[in-house]
């Protein structure tokens, strides 16, 4: 059913975005102010020449005047093609962005700004997009906000903004940061000070309901209704659910199964239908399911591949498919530290048979990546020159590159 | 605060960003150098060497080279493989106005951040080193340094170099990182 809807919002979308991506829709056609009219007349009087008389003729009619107050509107829902790439925002990290582009033929439809180690998520239920966000008054100083910033898909025009608590974490890109539960009704933040805690916003209200503290335990990994888990430095989880209030109605803890010296889960996840699959620095998938329990360890890599040290590498590495399908970004050579560095392949595992299905060669090197969940799934790549290259996510077939997408473009989100 | 990878180098030099070399580093374009020399948007290759030891042939430092003054603490503080940089990850503040272990001037030090351990090749005896960051003023942008040798997740978060460290400062807006020496590694801390 939910396949059925999005379809149709696609085709619906694709048709009007016809009308956009040909104009912008005048919003005040008609009349100009006294100035403008001097002004362009006295344009027109410059580049009136012969050779523009001549054509006269053939066009008996002027062009239609132009309104100046013409801002473009997006067509709602999204297609699936459509994609948001962060931009850290290096050299000026209080200033950093979000560039809304669409992957099925490289138009760029807008962006949204966003502050100090800013974090995005997008509810397609409620079409809209939120950005947790650092402010200082002055800019690099002054007082501080914290903020959930909430826009609106079709204008990108904020509607809300939501004060929290002063503690968010200011992590380099960080999608497990912030997160929207899976029953869409609480955004969760998380707090570091050093001390750990999750700030609870309730997304019907807009209002922020409460502060969880979760000591020694990080990020935030939703599961299903309210639930969510977090890592902790401990190798163990912390399994929360929260009752219809934002409050916490029970949360445990699990047996230590990280080894973080030894072989640490990245925390750069990603959800494959309804589990977690978190996957280690030497290449094992760990996944972790919908009931915040630890499954059974697979590996990646054969053992010749190990031998040739092919490890998960880049920023973001992950990307999952509900149809049961995991990609992961891959580096050969690893050693200890090689965890980011860029990837010249991505592999897609069949996580049910955990088998690898096909392997990509990357035209350019990896950082992050993700899939689109069209009909036909997109790979999205982040690559190391600040481009997102696009390819055929089960055949690896590259279909275009968007470029320029600001100075440290370093993730990429697709549509939910 | 603790930064991003090697291969921010393209994505900084953009903004003229100046980066440090580390060993990883020249073992990364060792690897893929001819990848890079391939594309047209020259990922690595005009981005600005620090200091001398990690310049190529043939091209000169975009930073004046520093020392210590003595000669227990050898090394070049500008440049990303002085020794008490074996942890550090984000901008050299000796690249921004103040030292490897002193701040620019109108910044403020971190009170909390993270620790390495690093050995000194002069003497041979592991340091623990303290890489605090300056902070209240927008990035430096000079002499990025980054090793992940060691990095752990963000879920362990004195161990991880995703974090800002600027906490317990006015403001969390980051400068750059020093490496300041705050005593001598026991056996059993040395790693």
């Amino acid at each position: 059913m939910q396949v059925a809807i999005q379809k149709e919002g696609q085709s619906a979308a694709r048709r009007r975005l016809c009308k956009h991506e040909v104009g912008n829709v005048n919003k005040q056609p008609g009349s100009l102010g006294r100035l403008a009219k001097v002004a362009l007349f006295a344009i027109g009087a410059v580049s009136l020449g012969a050779g523009s008389l001549v054509h006269a003729a053939e066009f008996p009619d002027p062009l239609p005047i132009e309104s100046t107050r013409s801002v473009a509107k997006l067509a709602t829902p999204y297609p699936g093609s459509y994609a948001m790439v962060h931009d850290f925002g290096f050299g000026s990290l209080i200033d950093s962005a979000f560039s809304l582009v669409n992957t099925d033929n490289g138009r760029f439809k807008g962006m949204i700004s966003g502050g100090n180690f800013a974090t995005a998520n997008i509810s397609s239920a409620r079409q809209e997009i939120y950005i947790a966000e650092t402010y200082y008054s002055r800019g690099t100083r002054g007082e501080r906000s914290d903020l959930v910033t909430v826009y609106d898909m079709e204008n990108l025009d904020r509607v809300a903004e939501i004060e929290i608590p002063k503690k968010r974490a200011g992590i380099v890109v960080q999608k497990s940061g912030t997160a929207i539960t899976e029953s869409g009704k609480f955004y969760l933040v998380f707090n570091l000070t050093p001390g750990t805690s999750v700030s609870v916003v309730d997304l019907d209200t807009k209002t922020f309901v409460g502060e969880i503290q979760t000591p020694g335990c990080s990020l935030i990994y939703p599961t299903v209704d309210h639930n969510f888990f977090m890592l902790c430095g401990d190798g163990k989880l912390l399994h929360i659910r929260l009752d219809e209030d934002g409050k916490v109605a029970s949360q445990d803890k699990s047996d230590q199964f990280i080894d973080i010296d030894a072989d640490p889960l990245s925390e750069k996840s990603s959800k494959v239908g309804a589990d977690w699959q978190f996957i280690s620095f030497q290449g094992d998938v760990q996944p972790i399911s919908a009931a915040a329990v630890p499954g059974k360890r697979w590996s990646l890599t054969s053992k010749r591949e190990r031998r040739k040290n092919w490890r998960p590498a880049g920023w973001h590495w992950t990307a999952g498919h509900p149809d049961g399908r995991l990609w992961v970004a891959m580096t050969p050579n690893g050693y200890e530290g090689s965890h980011k560095d860029p990837a010249t392949e991505v592999w897609l595992f069949d996580v049910a048979k955990k088998k690898r299905v096909a392997r990509f060669e990357m035209n350019t090197m990896a950082l992050s990546i993700d899939v689109t969940l069209e009909d036909e799934p997109r790979l999205l790549v982040v690559n190391i020159e600040g481009s997102l290259d696009v390819y055929n996510a089960s055949t690896g077939e590259y279909q275009r590159s968007i470029h320029d997408l600001g100075a440290s473009p370093y993730q990429v989100h697709r549509m939910p | 605060m603790n930064w991003p990878t090697n291969w921010i180098d393209k994505l900084t030099q953009k903004t003229a960003r100046n980066v440090a070399h580390t060993t990883a580093r020249r073992s990364f374009i060792g690897r893929f150098g001819s990848v890079l020399v391939g594309t047209a948007a020259l990922p690595l290759l005009p981005v600005a060497r620090a200091s001398a030891p990690a310049a190529a042939p043939g091209e000169s430092a975009r930073v004046p080279s520093q020392s210590t003054g003595n000669i227990q603490d050898p090394g070049d503080p500008t440049a990303c493989d002085y020794w008490r940089y074996c942890a550090i990850d984000g901008y050299l503040c000796s690249c921004c106005g103040g030292s490897h272990n002193t701040c620019p001037p109108g910044t403020e030090m971190s009170p909390l951040t993270w620790i390495g351990t690093c050995r000194n090749p002069a003497d041979g005896r592991n340091y623990i080193i303290s890489y605090n960051d300056c902070c209240g003023k927008s990035d430096c942008g000079r002499c990025l340094c980054n090793r992940n040798e060691g990095d752990k997740p963000v879920y362990r978060p004195q161990a991880n170099n995703d974090i800002d460290w600027c906490l317990g400062t006015t403001t969390n807006v980051y400068n750059c990182s020093t490496a300041v020496l705050i005593g001598v590694a026991t056996e059993a801390s040395a790693s």
